[in-house]
């Protein structure tokens, strides 16, 4: 066995009997032995620990309780537990449907980001030409795709 | 316990209960109350405030007993009402005040050195007790809340894997997982007493 499986094997111990492989590994390796040695010593304060008397409840602690719980203040409130609980979640359901419909009121229509910023430019260009273009407003279309600015150039000399 | 009349009975409480009835709770408590202040006192470790931390529990318990929905059993349900209120309090006092080794008890100390560095394991004695138990508590007490929980549930409850996982509504895997590190840190620290020194 390897010394990672070792402490693995204290670690998760369960308190059970030793292994013989286990075992056979300690006679040779100091570092392990200290490793249980260790860990022994620790389990053993938790054993300790454990096998201490709980402490009891006091007299009457009981009955004390059963009284505070019949306080109205506080048995006022565990009648209203369900309704607060019911109001939080409508109040929470409203908020999130006031801020969807806030942001699709506020962010412009279009684009990934609903934003110019991820246009095709060249159609824009393109478009802006077109705009600009008083002597062939029907080839547009036709232009659009090839270069604008040359295309009106050309027309512009043609007259 | 299924059918038992006691499980009626007790089903009859939590309906009451669940109205609002602090009469029927009580009766709730009078058969719980044992295991709520054992659970508490290990986990929190301190005589002196486990009662208040029982009585904590109770009312946080009678408040939320209406989402009981009898999927696990109220034992199991009240356990982690108190696991996660005792959970709170060892975070807010663990955030309040650390804890160094170097206020422990000088006579565990000087008897713990000693354990420590003979060479053979001996048989424990009674002062040898009380030194590790010092101990124990002491790395306890320094643990981080979660480790504390768990380590208290397994080490001082002697709750199974199975037990915890469903105390704290996990898979049993995970239990394991979070039992190793919490061991294996509570080992670190032990070393680090021991460079201390």
């Amino acid at each position: 066995m390897r010394c990672d499986e070792i402490r693995k094997w204290f670690e998760d111990g369960e308190g059970g009997q030793m292994p013989a492989s286990v075992r056979e590994h300690l006679r040779t390796c100091a570092a392990c032995q200290a490793d249980e040695r260790d860990w022994s010593l620790v389990r053993t304060g938790l054993r300790v620990l454990s096998q201490e008397p709980v402490p009891n409840a006091s007299t009457g602690f009981a009955a004390r309780l059963t009284r505070r719980l019949a306080e109205p203040s506080l048995a006022g409130r565990a009648a209203t537990q369900f309704w607060d609980l019911i109001g939080r979640r409508v109040i929470l359901v409203g908020s999130l449907l006031t801020l969807t419909l806030v942001m699709a009121l506020v962010l412009p229509p279009s684009g990934p980001w609903r934003s110019t910023a991820g246009l095709d430019l060249s159609l824009l260009q393109a478009e802006v030409a077109a705009e600009n273009d008083p002597v062939l407003p029907d080839d547009v279309g036709s232009s659009r795709s090839a270069a604008p600015n040359v295309q009106a150039g050309e027309d512009r000399t043609g007259r | 316990m299924a059918d038992s009349p006691a499980a009626n009975q007790e089903l009859e409480w939590i309906k009451r209960a669940q109205r609002g009835d602090a009469e029927a709770f009580g009766f709730l408590v009078e058969r719980y109350q044992r295991r709520v202040f054992s659970v508490a006192y290990h986990l929190v470790n301190s005589r002196e405030e486990v009662e208040d931390l029982a009585q904590e529990i109770f009312v946080k318990a009678f408040l939320g007993v209406q989402g009981y929905d009898g999927r696990s059993s109220f034992a199991t349900w009240l356990s982690r009402v108190t696991v996660n209120h005792c959970y709170d309090y060892l975070r807010r006092r663990r955030a309040s005040r650390v804890l160094y080794f170097s206020q422990m008890n000088e006579e565990a100390q000087r008897t713990l050195e000693a354990k420590v560095e003979s060479p053979a394991r001996e048989g424990i004695d009674v002062e040898d007790r009380i030194a590790l138990r010092d101990l124990a508590a002491k790395l306890l007490s320094r643990a981080p809340a979660e480790d504390r929980v768990i380590l208290g549930l397994k080490e001082l409850e002697d709750l199974s894997v199975q037990e915890i996982a469903e105390m704290l509504d996990l898979k049993e895997s995970t239990v394991k997982v979070r039992l190793h590190r919490a061991r294996k840190r509570m080992l670190e620290d032990f070393r680090r007493w021991q460079r201390g020194r």
